[in-house]
């Protein structure tokens, strides 16, 4: 119900955003803002540049105003255009990939990754959110940390809705695993237990 | 349930999204195995600790640089409107069509003979001249009118002697007045008798659609043949 108002809300504000309405436009940036800045930032990893892509993102929206289409949700079109500019950005990344001197020498950085995990575990969880694929990061951020249905994230990422449900539960186990260790080592501190000498 | 099975499905059981019997039976296995309730409450902390992650907030200055930004967009679209056009195609259809289609009119006028329909036929009609002024019957000015429908019917002996044109002059006045009458009869269903005022010289022409023959006669001044045309008509 509450969703169906906040669409009808983000209707009426596109209709006045066609019709040159930039206070309705503004209430729009307003609305998603930080919302989109929380799922780039995470794609992208970098906040500036996460900045740039959300602002990308409105200007765009803006532009091509007159091409919404009101049978869709328009957060499902403003999610797809931000997601598809952060992956253009990580794609032009890939193209000029620096690498650490590290990776040359081993697991060595693999070791550091892991040691430098934070013992909050949200923080935890934002460091293990860097090192999942694309794919199931997307997914996770989405229907997790943005608490978006499953539709619409299937939406957004055009595939089916049992892939989403596949690759959010795949995430979800992903990051089970790599943060296992450190959950077990602040319940044993929390219980006040000796930690075997490999986690301190 | 199997352990497997039940691990596979604990994130969404641990999420709520699990509903009826199935649900049901992961609670039914977590009771009776303590590995798999392990396994529950590490889920249970990250589900957790996704509700409190850190929100990221974007710049103090972010709408007024949008802002800008659209301003400066819409600047920008607004001088490609009045002075550029976005795309300026060398070759559009709009262009090259009357091109191709002048260039087909002008090969297709040039190899049926368009430019010999002007011309006067200098050879043809000496000779006519020659044979008319002999007085010998010749009918191959029969075959020298270019178009079927607009032959001459009086052989070359009934023309008048009186006159001072020659044949060749009066041939080539009639074919410049066949021009003019051609155009007239494009533009008017029927044609008829038409006669010049300036000069004795007169043509006569029916139209084809009438299914009578079209003639082109040269008559001095108000001759009594031309009369005698209009009677057959």
């Amino acid at each position: 119900m509450e969703q169906e108002n906040e669409k009808q809300t983000d209707y009426r504000l596109m209709e006045r955003v066609k019709n040159g309405d930039m206070l309705a436009f503004n209430q729009i940036v307003d609305k998603y803002k930080n919302r989109l800045m929380n799922v780039i930032v995470r794609m992208v990893q970098e906040t500036e540049q996460a900045e740039d892509i959300v602002q990308e993102t409105f200007l765009r929206v803006y532009q091509h105003r007159d091409s919404f289409d009101f049978r869709h949700c328009f957060s499902t079109w403003l999610y797809t255009i931000a997601l598809n500019l952060a992956r253009n950005e990580l794609r032009k990344r890939k193209r000029f990939k620096f690498f650490d001197i590290f990776d040359l020498q081993g697991k060595e950085a693999e070791i550091a990754v892991e040691m430098e995990l934070p013992s909050n575990l949200p923080q935890a969880i934002e460091k293990a959110l860097e090192t999942l694929p694309e794919k199931y990061k997307t997914a996770f951020v989405l229907r997790d940390i943005q608490e978006l249905p499953y539709e619409e994230v299937a939406q957004i990422m055009n595939i089916p809705l049992g892939t989403v449900k596949s690759r959010v539960n795949r995430a979800r186990a992903i990051l089970k695993e790599k943060l296992k260790p450190r959950m077990e080592e602040i319940n044993a501190l929390s219980k006040g237990t000796l930690l075997p000498v490999s986690l301190l | 349930m199997r352990c497997q099975k039940v691990r596979s499905c604990l994130s969404a059981y641990c999420k709520g999204e699990m509903t009826g019997g199935r649900r049901k039976a992961v609670a039914a296995h977590l009771e009776s195995c303590p590995e798999c309730r392990r396994e529950e409450i590490a889920f249970r902390e990250i589900v957790g600790s996704t509700r409190v992650m850190p929100e990221y907030r974007v710049g103090e200055n972010f709408n007024s640089r949008l802002l800008n930004q659209i301003a400066a967009a819409r600047f920008k679209e607004t001088r490609t409107k009045a002075y550029l056009p976005k795309r300026i195609p060398v070759i559009t259809w709009a262009r090259t069509l009357p091109v191709v289609a002048t260039a087909c009119l002008v090969v297709a006028f040039a190899l049926t003979g368009g430019l010999n329909y002007f011309k006067m036929p200098q050879e043809e009609a000496i000779t006519l001249a020659d044979n008319s002024q002999s007085g010998e019957m010749d009918n191959r000015y029969m075959t020298i009118q270019p178009q079927s429908d607009h032959i001459l019917v009086q052989p070359a002996s009934q023309l008048s002697n009186n006159a001072n044109w020659t044949f060749s002059k009066q041939l080539a006045r009639v074919n410049r007045f066949r021009g003019l009458l051609n155009s007239m009869v494009g533009q008017r269903s029927g044609a008829g008798y038409v006669r010049s005022m300036e000069n004795p010289f007169a043509l006569i022409m029916f139209d084809a659609g009438h299914r009578i023959p079209v003639s082109v006669i040269p008559v001095p001044g108000n001759s009594a043949e031309t009369r005698m045309i209009r009677e057959v008509r």
